[in-house]
C-alpha cells in the first residue's frame, strides 16, 4: 500500500497529447490497481513518467504514449513501480 | 480545481515526463521474446487442432490461437524495430558486425510465422530475437564501463 492516497504532478513534453499537454497539472489516485486504458504515472530509474497502459500480461503493464509520432515505448512495468492512477486534469 | 491550483503555488507539484524520442534511453528486448515465445505457444495449439473431432470450441479456440499467432508477430517486429533503429548506434557495428543481418532475419521471420503454421519458423525466430536480446544485453554493459 502506498503511502499517500493523492499526488499532483506537473506534465512535460508531449508524448501524450491531445489528451494531456506540456504543462497540464495532473492528479492521481494511488491507492487503486491500474487497468488497460488508464492512463498512468510509474517510476523508471528515478524518474516519473506519465503514458497509457496498453495491455497487462503476467501482472505486468505495457504502456505507450497517446502520441505516436513522440512517444517512446518502454518495456514492461510491473504494478509496484506505478506510482498512481490519473483521475483529474486540472 | 482552483483550490488544487493555489495548493500548487504552495506545494510545488512533482514533475512527470510524457517522454519523447529523443532523451529516453529506456529499451527492453524482452517484450519481442515474451511475443516469439508466444508465437511457439499458439503454433502448438494449431497444430494440435483434430479438424474431424473439433466442437465449435475448439473452432473457437482455433480461430483465437491464429490471431494471437498473428498479432504477437506483428508486436515481435514492432518491438524490435525499435530496438533496431532507436538503440543501437552506427558504433554497435563494430562490436556486432551481424547485427543488420540478425535484425533482417528476425523481422523476415515475423512475417514467416503470419504466412505459416510451422514450429521450425517459430523456433527460429525465438533463436533470432535471442540473439538481439544478448547484443542488446552486451551494448548495455558495455555502455555502462
Amino acid at each position: 500500500m502506498k503511502l499517500f492516497p493523492f499526488s499532483r504532478f506537473i506534465i512535460k513534453d508531449k508524448s501524450m497529447m491531445p489528451a494531456f499537454k506540456s504543462g497540464d497539472h495532473i492528479l492521481t489516485f494511488n491507492w487503486i490497481s491500474a487497468n488497460v486504458g488508464d492512463v498512468v504515472v510509474f517510476r523508471e530509474k528515478f524518474k516519473d513518467f506519465l503514458k497509457r497502459i496498453d495491455k497487462i500480461e503476467n501482472r505486468q503493464a505495457f504502456v505507450s504514449g497517446d502520441n505516436k509520432k513522440e512517444s517512446a515505448k518502454f518495456g514492461p512495468i510491473s504494478q509496484k513501480e506505478i506510482v498512481g492512477k490519473v483521475i483529474l486534469k486540472y | 480545481m482552483k483550490l488544487l491550483r493555489i495548493i500548487d503555488l504552495i506545494f510545488k507539484p512533482s514533475i512527470v515526463y510524457a517522454h519523447c524520442d529523443v532523451p529516453c534511453g529506456i529499451y527492453d528486448p524482452r517484450p519481442a521474446q515474451i511475443a516469439a515465445e508466444t508465437i511457439i505457444k499458439m503454433v502448438e495449439k494449431i497444430q494440435g487442432f483434430d479438424n474431424k473431432t473439433a466442437t465449435i470450441a475448439d473452432r473457437n479456440t482455433l480461430v483465437r490461437a491464429i490471431w494471437t499467432k498473428e498479432e504477437h508477430a506483428r508486436k515481435c517486429k514492432e518491438e524490435l524495430l525499435i530496438l533496431w533503429t532507436d538503440f543501437f548506434k552506427p558504433g554497435h557495428l563494430g562490436m556486432f558486425p551481424e547485427l543488420h543481418d540478425t535484425f533482417w532475419k528476425a523481422a523476415k521471420l515475423c512475417s514467416k510465422n503470419k504466412q505459416e503454421v510451422s514450429m521450425d519458423s517459430a523456433l527460429e525466430l525465438k533463436k533470432t530475437v535471442d540473439e538481439i536480446a544478448e547484443m542488446f544485453n552486451k551494448a548495455k554493459a558495455a555502455a555502462k564501463k
